[in-house]
């Protein structure tokens, strides 16, 4: 089955230092993934890897069952990217940013990027470097949108906005998702909205990938456990633990199951994504053991 | 997009740990229990949801889809989803006069001197009690 | 991409089309005024070396040295230039600005992206320097029938291939360094080196230049039409003497440049059989040269060329 997003041990490495590191990883078709990691873990390595913007050290990446580096001319038609910090030319008119795209991409809908640009209020004549940051990344988000791409990649898109700009970007993402047939990879490091827009998370950390998932089952496997301390141990021997908080007496564990919780001295709660999320970001050593693989077959079955 | 004013209109609480998909479905049930919602009522479509919200379409279609299975709304291809069922009984006639005599009863707590947190406080314990008891007997 | 780059570069079309305008305006002015004069003092009828068309020519240079020198200095500084301004910042300005990874995610592969930015730029540069070599000629040809050499740079065919190597050199550098700025000087220094090199230590040998030795009774070549590389002195075993060497065995002109001092002066050389022996490059050799410098320059060009085209498709990120 083609996946939107298959990576096999994909390595980028600058000289000694490793950028991204045995990443093997799938994302099906038609999901809304959020690429969660912090500062430096690969995640921009690992969408520039996507859109053949760099060439793997190791291992390979194909995007909608296609090797982007080796078959750009078939493959950017396909995708829209919306890049870190959202590029476009400072001194163009938003007019002629879309002439831009409209020059260089086969099937793009200026009809679509008109409609939602008077939408959103943005003026067509003012050049880019005057508009605000929020109205940037709309222009570079409908720039991506009008290419009518199959896929949309984005990298931090809404790093440094205001609440409110960042609530009207993900408007834009969501009602575009909302018409159907798109997948989408977004990278981000505010991880409070990710419930609301995403369905499937990969945690980098460490420049690995740690978790890649679909959110539902992410959340029916990992749990909050509170009991008594000096049970612990026989959590531990079934369940993996990610995160400790211990009084005297008692404990809150946040576990991933490995079956269920029979002790009956422990209190079961619902696990937060972004508890969830926080307590992988902190681990420091490697993985109890690995979350991907087991659900990506779920999620393709 | 819809200019008719929607029968519902969702809000999601971020902070209420409750995940955005039980959200919606709360929501519905809430809203159907206490009248507001009534058999025939077109629920939003989800594309407006989706916009209002800035929430995955998913999400939206999970939560429309949990609610039929429980059989409380249909989906009509090509129309939309609409209400099949209330959950308001009829003892929905009497909230109005219940309604009097908690308010009744909050003026006296506020004039014994309870502040709003010592109001709820007192409210969701005695409740508790009350089921409680009722459990046991 | 056409568009693409039109949008890109209309503030540099722009301000070079200003450029082009006011060079061939001077061009136009200073060009008539210089024919006219040829024609009304006489020059243009001096076939053979007379007395009077010395004064002419002497005359005639003195008049327009000036703008002929500020003119050559404007046209030969106009490669450098395009290869500053239009080459340096071509794939520089995109990687500094991050604007490489908008524009190389839209539909087009970046062979095509460059191949078409260059394709262009480079077509419309040397289309504007086409312009300006043929007007240069053309403005120069009273000049050029004095003293044809001195404006070897700035016409013929040398000028477009200058420009064409001072814009790949400004790419190649940008794609090197990745800043604008730092390309900008790279382009500065490594093209005045290589022009400076080869007009300086390579142009005057592309062929061994001719020799003719003259004394006093018998002046001969080179003419003021030739390209005088060296003039010596030798003694009569063919030695080249240095200039104290000669005023230590003729030391009448020391200290006294009087007429006699002099003739005194010419006296002893003739006397110890000294000879002036010179090195120079005939006229006829002109477009030869202007070949074979136009022929490196375009292959240093091409050769800059296909690396940064290969960086840019495969490489650089």
């Amino acid at each position: 089955m083609i996946q939107a997003l298959e990576a096999t041990n994909l390595g980028k490495r600058y000289g000694k230092d490793w950028a991204l590191r045995d990443c093997t990883l799938k994302l099906p078709i038609g999901r809304v993934a959020g690429l969660v990691g912090p500062n430096g873990a690969g995640k921009t390595t690992l969408l520039h890897l996507a859109m053949g913007l760099l060439e793997p050290s190791t291992g390979s990446v194909q995007v909608l069952g296609i090797a982007p580096r080796q078959n750009s001319s078939t493959i950017l038609p396909r995708i829209g990217f919306v890049a870190q910090e959202r590029p476009l030319y400072r001194t163009f008119s938003v007019k002629d940013m879309l002439t831009v795209g409209q020059k260089l991409n086969p099937h793009w809908d200026m009809d679509l990027a008109l409609e939602r640009l008077a939408n959103l209020s943005i003026p067509l004549n003012r050049t880019t470097g005057k508009l605000s940051g929020g109205q940037q990344a709309q222009v570079a988000l409908v720039m991506a949108l009008a290419k009518r791409p199959e896929m949309l990649i984005l990298d931090e898109p809404i790093a440094n906005l205001d609440p409110l700009a960042r609530y009207e970007f993900q408007q834009t993402l969501m009602d575009a998702v909302a018409q159907g047939g798109l997948t989408v990879l977004f990278s981000s490091h505010l991880i409070a909205d990710l419930d609301r827009i995403c369905d499937y998370l990969i945690i980098l950390s460490a420049s690995r990938v740690q978790v890649a998932s679909d959110v539902e089952s992410l959340l029916k496997t990992h749990k909050r456990l509170i009991g008594p301390r000096e049970r612990k141990a026989s959590v531990a021997r079934t369940h993996a633990i990610l995160q400790e908080r211990s009084s005297e007496r008692q404990s809150n564990l946040l576990i991933r199951l490995n079956g269920p919780v029979l002790d009956p001295a422990w209190e079961v709660q619902e696990a937060s994504l972004e508890d969830i999320i926080l307590a992988y970001l902190a681990l420091k050593s490697a993985v109890p053991f690995s979350v991907q693989h087991k659900d990506t077959q779920e999620v393709a079955s | 997009m819809d200019t008719e004013k929607p029968v519902i209109e969702f809000y999601l609480d971020q902070r209420s740990g409750v995940s955005p998909y039980m959200q919606l479905v709360q929501q519905v049930k809430h809203a159907l229990r206490l009248g507001y919602l009534k058999e025939g009522d077109q629920l939003p479509t989800m594309r407006m949801v989706v916009s209002r919200l800035a929430i995955n379409p998913n999400t939206v279609f999970k939560a429309y889809r949990e609610l039929e299975y429980e059989g409380l709304v249909e989906s009509r291809p090509g129309q939309g989803t609409f209400v099949r069922k209330t959950l308001a009984d009829a003892s929905l006639a009497s909230h109005g006069e219940l309604r009097q005599g908690l308010i009744k009863w909050l003026q006296e707590a506020e004039a014994a001197g309870l502040d709003e947190e010592s109001i709820a406080a007192l409210f969701v314990s005695t409740f508790q009690q009350f089921h409680k008891r009722e459990e046991i007997a | 991409m056409i568009w693409v780059t039109w949008r890109q570069h209309r503030l540099e079309a722009l301000v070079a089309g200003i450029i082009l305008a006011t060079l061939v305006l001077s061009l136009l002015v200073t060009g008539v005024d210089m024919l006219s004069t040829y024609q009304s003092t006489g020059l243009a009828r001096c076939v053979t070396p007379q007395v009077v068309c010395g004064e002419l020519e002497g005359n005639f240079i003195s008049q327009f040295s000036a703008s002929v020198s500020l003119l050559s200095i404007a046209l030969s500084s106009l490669p450098l230039l395009a290869g500053m301004f239009i080459g340096a910042p071509l794939v520089a300005r995109e990687l500094e600005q991050r604007t490489y990874r908008l524009i190389w995610t839209q539909s087009i592969t970046r062979v095509r992206w460059l191949g078409t930015k260059l394709l262009l730029l480079f077509g419309v540069s040397l289309l504007a320097f086409i312009v300006l070599t043929i007007l240069a000629s053309w403005w120069s040809g009273p000049w050029n029938a004095v003293i044809p050499w001195s404006t070897y740079d700035i016409r013929g065919i040398v000028l477009p291939a200058y420009a064409l190597f001072a814009l790949a050199l400004g790419v190649v550098a940008g794609v090197l360094v990745r800043k604008s700025v730092p390309a900008i000087g790279i382009t500065i220094v490594v093209f005045l080196l290589l022009r400076l090199a080869i007009a300086f230590l390579l142009r005057p040998y592309f062929l061994p230049p001719l020799s003719y030795t003259s004394s006093v009774d018998n002046p001969g070549p080179p003419l003021s039409t030739d390209w005088t590389i060296h003039v010596g002195t030798i003694d009569r075993y063919g030695h080249e003497l240095s200039d104290s060497q000669i005023g230590q065995i003729c030391p009448q002109l020391k200290g006294n440049g009087s007429a006699s001092a002099f003739s005194a002066f010419r006296n002893c050389e003739h006397a110890q059989g000294f000879h002036s022996l010179s090195f120079y490059q005939p006229i006829d050799r002109f477009w030869l040269f202007q070949s074979l410098e136009a022929a490196i320059f375009l292959l240093l060009a091409i050769a800059l060329l296909a690396p940064a085209i290969w960086l840019v498709s495969k490489k650089i990120t």
